[in-house]
């Protein structure tokens, strides 16, 4: 172990990391151009970022401290600190179904149409052939005279190269009976392929497209360029319709009143937080959401910080038999995954079958309707998420109990104070400041406690006259799944972002009051 | 980290000596002292033993049906077990492995880049250490999960450039959860870090090693007890994890059994009461066992913050 060996260029491990780098560089090299080629300039920049960090940290002297950092700054920029500021900035957009391309792809969408008019075409006669392989042919004449001969397709398939034939004879006034291999069809033919004559069409280049409308005629569509765009005034043409389309809040309007789908993502500013505090749509939903999930999360943790402490002060006396029984019976509830017991809690609740009702019932008690009651929903997410909570609540509790001091209770029960006094006026402030934190940190999951609410009652029941995906029992985080990831109804990035992001404000407030009480931020200055 | 501390078990008082103080009691003074509490205490400890029983008797009960269950099964079966292995549209083994391994190579890796970290925070000193650590602490606050918008989009973007990286790629979750933690446990681990005496690596650079080798000499091995907990911990968390997993993945061969079971609660729930307990058994049974056995460790660092998911 000597410093010649570990910091030699010529040692094994700077080989190994030249060689790593060397990998790393190459793969990035060649994914650019393939980010270019796609446009993807948000992964381009997360790419080459991590690139030249890695490059910096390894390969410059005196990076020691960035060494050790980078990896878990690479990953920890990406995956945590960018999604909060990707976040805000989808938030200020109009991101959502129907609004997902860049502008450049709407328009090269849109300027890919063909006209399709109907009923407006040149008509035509009609005769229809067939060769002995079944291939199918139309001869089309038009009031001027000009007449086509070629090979038919389904209207639906891709248009055929070259798809005339010159028939050798005159068929300008009169359609033979034979043409080359193929064979005008008879009547009887023509029955027999009736359904499908209304498909066909023979593509005339430099004329449009001529489509049978029967046995017998045809109508010569002109087929072109539907939508122009038009880089100096930033409009897009429509020349089926003759008129022209502005743009309007990342999507064209016509003139005629239109709005052309799809549209594109566009920066809207605070348009969403507007939305949700004016439109009513959107306000009365997030209102009820708001309101509930305040009362949940409040609730889940009185109830709980109620039980955890009601069993651990039970528990407190060490004349008790059992005590290590009783902790290791209420560990058992936090130690199973909560989306396993959640799930087995939905079945004990069903309201036919559900083991919670069967002991009701048995007892002479009515059954309740636990997860299809707006109230009763309530009230199972509630009793749910006791028993899923309250074992932290006893684990924390028993600590904090046990370092309170017993001088003081004793002190207040030779003042004769009740035992309920000491309780209350000793015991309980105390444990209060002790655990306040915890608290504060277990309002702020509850507040966000998705699994529960998805798994338990789907946030349902589901509220019959909402504008938007809404149910009793759902919380801000399962409203806004609903609403961007999940939606039946298009998925609303944008909006659901912003309401995200109100999340985040709320959460950093509970942060930032529980770092009062807790000693972290020594460590950082300490 | 007083929590940490404070929620240790109080001092355990031997049984024997309890009895005896119990027995010697009268009956009404019993009742006023100790009774209540075994009235109180027993109530919870049905209460937390309710559903647990109930996943232990339906996944050995031979009727499938919500609707048929009952407390003791008419006959026993291991049926629901193995059933849930060869059912092509609930491959809960299929879920089970894909949990597993997202869990095992995440937490992993997540362990490694994060005492890497952590090291640099607690042993050298450089420009930005300050700003570093408060913003990793400023960081934690915010649950990863809350992104799951951004992520989403993130992966559909990937996805369009490399084939399958993007959305229902275990290589993605695997890097969102890998950095999910990150910051989070390089926390916890500088903090063990820093109680490790600075003389050991001091007199390891007298003798010339490199921080490469005081680190994977001295400090790593110190702390592998800490660096077992919390990977444990990640571990339990991404075994647990929900919505990110729901988000991202979409192909029901690519399911996370968290994810698998959601759904299949939601199409069939009444009629496969057994496969679901029974799954729910295979799920849970390693999480609680590990959680038996290092109960002191797992709750001592899960209380020292975060809530357990």
């Amino acid at each position: 172990m000597n410093r010649a060996r570990s910091s030699s260029p010529l040692s094994w491990g700077f080989w190994v990391k030249i060689g790593v780098i060397a990998i790393i560089d190459a793969l990035i090299v060649f994914t650019v151009p393939v980010l270019i080629a796609n446009e993807s300039y948000l992964l381009l920049t997360m790419f080459v970022g991590a690139a030249l960090l890695l490059n910096w940290a390894y390969l410059s002297p005196r990076a020691e401290a960035s060494k050790w950092l980078a990896p878990g700054l690479i990953f920890m920029a990406i995956f945590v600190v960018f999604p909060v500021i990707y976040t805000g900035y989808v938030s200020l957009t109009n991101w959502q179904t129907g609004n997902v391309l860049a502008k450049q792809q709407v328009i090269d969408q849109l300027e890919s149409q063909v006209i399709r008019a109907e009923g407006d075409g040149v008509p035509l006669e009609l005769d229809i052939y067939r060769d002995p392989a079944g291939q199918l042919a139309f001869l089309v004449r038009d009031p001027e005279g000009n007449t086509y001969f070629g090979i038919a397709r389904d209207r639906t398939s891709d248009p055929i190269d070259d798809p005339l034939i010159d028939p050798g004879v005159d068929i300008s006034v009169e359609s033979p009976d034979q043409i080359g291999d193929f064979q005008i069809l008879s009547l009887r033919d023509l029955l027999a392929i009736a359904n499908q004559i209304e498909n066909l069409v023979l593509d005339i280049p430099g004329q449009g497209v001529a489509r049978a409308q029967s046995a017998s005629t045809a109508q010569l569509i002109q087929a072109g360029q539907r939508y122009a765009y038009d880089p100096n005034t930033d409009t897009l043409f429509d020349a089926q319709e003759d008129v022209t389309c502005s743009i309007e809040a990342g999507n064209f309007i016509c003139e005629d009143g239109r709005r052309l789908d799809p549209g594109w993502v566009i920066v809207e500013g605070f348009d969403n937080y507007a939305e949700v505090f004016t439109n009513e749509r959107i306000r009365n939903p997030f209102v009820k959401v708001f309101t509930w999930n305040l009362i949940f999360a409040l609730g889940s943790v009185f109830i709980t910080f109620a039980i955890g402490l009601a069993l651990a002060n039970a528990l407190q006396d060490e004349r008790l038999r059992g005590r290590a029984v009783y902790r290791s019976i209420y560990i058992l509830p936090y130690a199973i995954p909560a989306f396993l017991s959640v799930l087995v809690w939905r079945g004990l609740l069903n309201e036919s079958y559900g083991q919670v009702n069967n002991l009701l019932e048995s007892l002479g008690l009515n059954a309740i309707p636990w997860l299809g009651d707006p109230f009763w929903a309530k009230v199972a997410v509630l009793l749910v998420n006791a028993w899923l909570g309250f074992p932290y609540m006893f684990l924390i509790t028993s600590g904090a109990l046990t370092a309170i001091p017993e001088e003081l209770k004793e002190a207040a029960r030779v003042d004769g104070a009740s035992a309920w006094r000491v309780f209350r006026t000793i015991t309980l402030p105390l444990l209060l400041v002790s655990t306040a934190p915890l608290l504060i940190g277990s309002f702020a999951f509850n507040f966000n406690n998705f699994v529960l609410i998805f798994m338990l009652t789907n946030g349902g029941p589901p509220v019959p006259s909402a504008a938007v995906p809404l149910g009793e029992t759902d919380i801000l985080i399962s409203f806004t799944f609903d609403l961007a990831v999940n939606a039946g109804r298009g998925n609303q990035f944008a909006l659901g972002s912003a309401i995200v992001v109100m999340i985040f404000v709320i959460v950093a407030v509970l942060s930032a009051v529980s770092f009062r009480f807790t000693k972290r931020l020594e460590e950082v200055y300490g | 980290m007083a929590s940490r501390d404070a929620a240790v078990t109080p001092p355990a008082i031997t049984r024997e000596k309890a009895t005896v103080v119990e027995r010697r009691m009268k009956p009404r003074k019993w009742m006023r002292e100790i009774g209540w509490r075994h009235v109180l205490l027993i109530i919870f400890a049905f209460f937390s033993l309710y559903p647990v029983i109930w996943i232990l008797s339906a996944s050995f009960n031979s009727s499938d049906s919500l609707a048929t269950a009952r407390l003791i099964p008419k006959s026993l079966t291991t049926e629901n077990f193995t059933g849930l292995f060869d059912s092509p549209l609930t491959p809960v083994g299929t879920w089970l492995w894909n949990t597993w391994k997202v869990a095992i190579i995440a937490s992993v890796l997540n362990v490694i880049v994060a005492s890497l970290a952590a090291y640099a925070f607690s042993r050298l000193r450089f420009k930005g250490r300050r700003a570093g650590l408060l913003t990793l602490l400023l960081v934690q606050v915010f649950p990863q999960f809350l992104g799951f918008i951004a992520l989403f989009l993130l992966a559909i973007q990937v996805g369009e450039t490399f084939e399958g990286f993007g959305v229902n790629s275990h290589t993605f979750l695997i890097m969102v959860y890998l950095g999910g933690a990150i910051g989070f446990n390089a926390f916890l681990i500088k903090g063990f870090m820093d109680t490790v005496p600075n003389s050991l690596d001091e007199s390891a650079k007298v003798d010339g090693a490199s921080p490469a080798q005081i680190f994977f000499r001295i400090v790593f091995p110190l702390a592998r007890p800490v660096l077992a907990v919390i990977f444990i911990i990640t571990f339990i968390n991404i075994y647990s994890e929900f919505i990110l997993a729901r988000t991202l993945i979409r192909a029901t061969e690519q399911f996370t059994l968290a994810v698998g079971l959601q759904l299949f609660v939601e199409s069939e729930y009444a009629a496969k009461w057994g496969s679901l307990a029974a799954a729910a058994l295979i799920g849970a049974a390693p999480i609680v066992l590990t959680f038996l056995v290092a109960q002191k460790q797992i709750i001592g660092g899960l209380t020292s913050g975060a809530v357990k998911g």
